[in-house]
């Protein structure tokens, strides 16, 4: 009885764990199958700009404040406010734009999907065989 | 008959550029500050005080993709309370340029554009990037009466070339660019020939930096080479302007001159550290030192004979939260050339402020301008702000 207690809350703790997961997501056209956490950081600060084969990556975030954003942001080792002004010092300087903000998970997975060169972050439970994922966080 | 037919053709350009602005993604975009000040000056035969409420600068943006390799982008900039009826302030093309992007490790840009020189230059006028509202001594131009920023950095370039370099863990900012001498261009030594704005001399401005990043840590070393023109209106503080002085300095002629810039920043805990290093220094022919060696006497003692100059600041910035900072800052100007900075300039701020939105920031400083040989040039200012920043 103890044995199937302890299995059911360890599948709970499990299922919780992945569903509390990040992956970083990209267009399927992306030449590159995995990333880390410092290659993000420079695509979400718009230092890099582009993917190794040349081709320009287009970055979304989520626009509301979440769990997921929270996480994300936790993984790359940025603020709201820090990226924040990096956008705008990017922006204000005419060296890009700031990231197209979407609204939930399904929305990123669909404009990741459909944008050649497309970066995104959702749920991890949340990933469909129409993107590729590049990274997992916790 | 002919006023409704000019009317409908304006109708019609203006709507047809309402839609090419759509159509052809343009993005309009900017920001302003609005400000209240109290300054209360205070030194021999200078003791007054002033409030006054300022808009002090909106800058109107516009940049557009031209093709994936190309894109433009225009910065006006309005300062002061701008009102040309009036004749308030000023309008300011701050940049417009063409870029065309190679790679991340190569782009180019070409056009009036702000050069890269140490961290702030490029965002000096930026306002809701900036925790103060009163900058660090050179880069405020308010306080223009007093110091030229243009001794100590390039404002202008015509064209860069500039990237990124992955070295393993750390990146490698570059930039090298060309523009005209500064301060107001070497053509104003000869004002008759009306050529004002414009570069006259076969000599340019050749200027660049060098930077690390890692992580949060970021170090650079600029530097430029061009000619200064000491006898021009922007070289010498506002109230020697029209005195015998520019006669004495301009009889110098243009001197050869080399700006080095070291900026530095790191962030951790929620601490924000930043500083920056500005020295200018001249190198004179033997017929300028000769010259030079007489100004004293000739000026009765108003300046003196070495042209060199040289400013730092450190700022600390302590970010409470996403919505509440605070700083406080020191910086130190000195200028070899003129009595009234000769011994220095000392500027004391502290400030903070919150950020209800992405978009706007609510400061508050308070700063205090000091000469460090009171004795000499009497002088000191205490400056109270509160101002709004708008990003749009």
């Amino acid at each position: 009885m103890n044995r199937i207690l302890l299995i059911t809350l360890f599948v709970i703790l499990a299922v919780g764990a992945a569903q509390a997961q990040v992956a970083v997501i990209a267009h399927k056209g992306v030449t590159i199958s995995s990333s880390n956490a410092a290659a993000v950081t420079d695509i979400y600060s718009l230092s890099t700009k582009e993917w190794k084969d040349g081709t320009t990556i287009v970055v979304f975030d989520i626009k509301a404040e979440g769990p997921t954003r929270t996480k994300f942001y936790n993984y790359i080792g940025k603020s709201p406010s820090e990226l924040k002004k990096t956008w705008m010092r990017v922006q204000l300087s005419g060296e890009g734009k700031a990231p197209t903000g979407v609204g939930s998970d399904e929305e990123m997975i669909q404009k990741v999907a459909s944008t050649p060169g497309a970066i995104g972050y959702v749920t991890a439970s949340k990933v469909s065989g129409d993107v590729k994922v590049l990274a997992t966080a916790n | 008959m002919k006023r409704i037919l000019l009317v409908t053709v304006l109708c019609v350009l203006i709507l047809q550029a309402g839609a090419f602005a759509q159509v052809e993604g343009i993005n309009i975009f900017g920001y302003y500050q609005g400000q209240f000040e109290q300054s209360i000056v205070s030194g021999k035969g200078l003791n007054r005080a002033w409030n006054t409420l300022n808009l002090q600068q909106m800058n109107i943006m516009l940049s557009k993709d031209l093709s994936p390799a190309f894109s433009s982008f225009i910065s006006l900039q309005l300062s002061t309370n701008f009102n040309s009826a009036k004749g308030w302030g000023s309008l300011n093309v701050e940049e417009a340029w063409v870029k065309y992007r190679g790679s991340d490790y190569f782009n180019i840009k070409a056009g009036l554009l702000v050069p890269t020189f140490n961290n702030f230059n490029e965002i000096k006028t930026k306002t809701p990037l900036l925790p103060y509202i009163m900058r660090p001594l050179v880069y405020e131009s308010p306080m223009a009466d007093l110091v030229s920023a243009t001794n100590f950095i390039p404002e202008n370039a015509f064209f860069q070339i500039y990237g990124v370099l992955p070295a393993g863990p750390v990146k490698i900012d570059y930039a090298v660019y060309a523009g005209n001498n500064q301060p107001d261009f070497i053509s104003t030594v000869t004002k008759s020939a009306s050529l004002s704005g414009q570069d006259t001399s076969k000599f340019k401005l050749f200027g660049g930096r060098i930077g690390v990043r890692s992580g949060s840590l970021k170090i650079g070393v600029s530097g430029t080479y061009d000619r200064t023109n000491p006898g021009s209106p922007y070289a010498l503080p506002a109230y020697f302007r029209g005195t015998p002085l520019f006669t004495v300095a301009g009889m110098i002629g243009p001197v050869v001159r080399n700006r080095i810039g070291v900026d530095a920043s790191y962030q951790v805990a929620g601490f924000t550290v930043e500083g920056e290093y500005i020295g200018v220094m001249h190198t004179l022919t033997e017929s300028q030192k000769s010259f030079l060696k007489m100004v004293p006497l000739l000026t009765a003692g108003n300046l003196y004979d070495d042209l060199d100059k040289a400013t730092y600041y450190v700022t600390l910035v302590y970010d409470f939260n996403e919505e509440w900072y605070s700083y406080a800052s020191y910086a130190k100007l000195q200028d070899n050339f003129n009595v009234v900075f000769h011994s220095g300039m000392n500027n004391y701020s502290v400030g903070g402020g919150y950020r209800p939105t992405g978009s706007v920031v609510v400061k508050a400083q308070y700063a205090k301008y000091e000469m460090i040989d009171r004795v000499v040039a009497d002088f000191a200012m205490d400056r109270y702000s509160l101002a709004v920043s708008v990003y749009f």
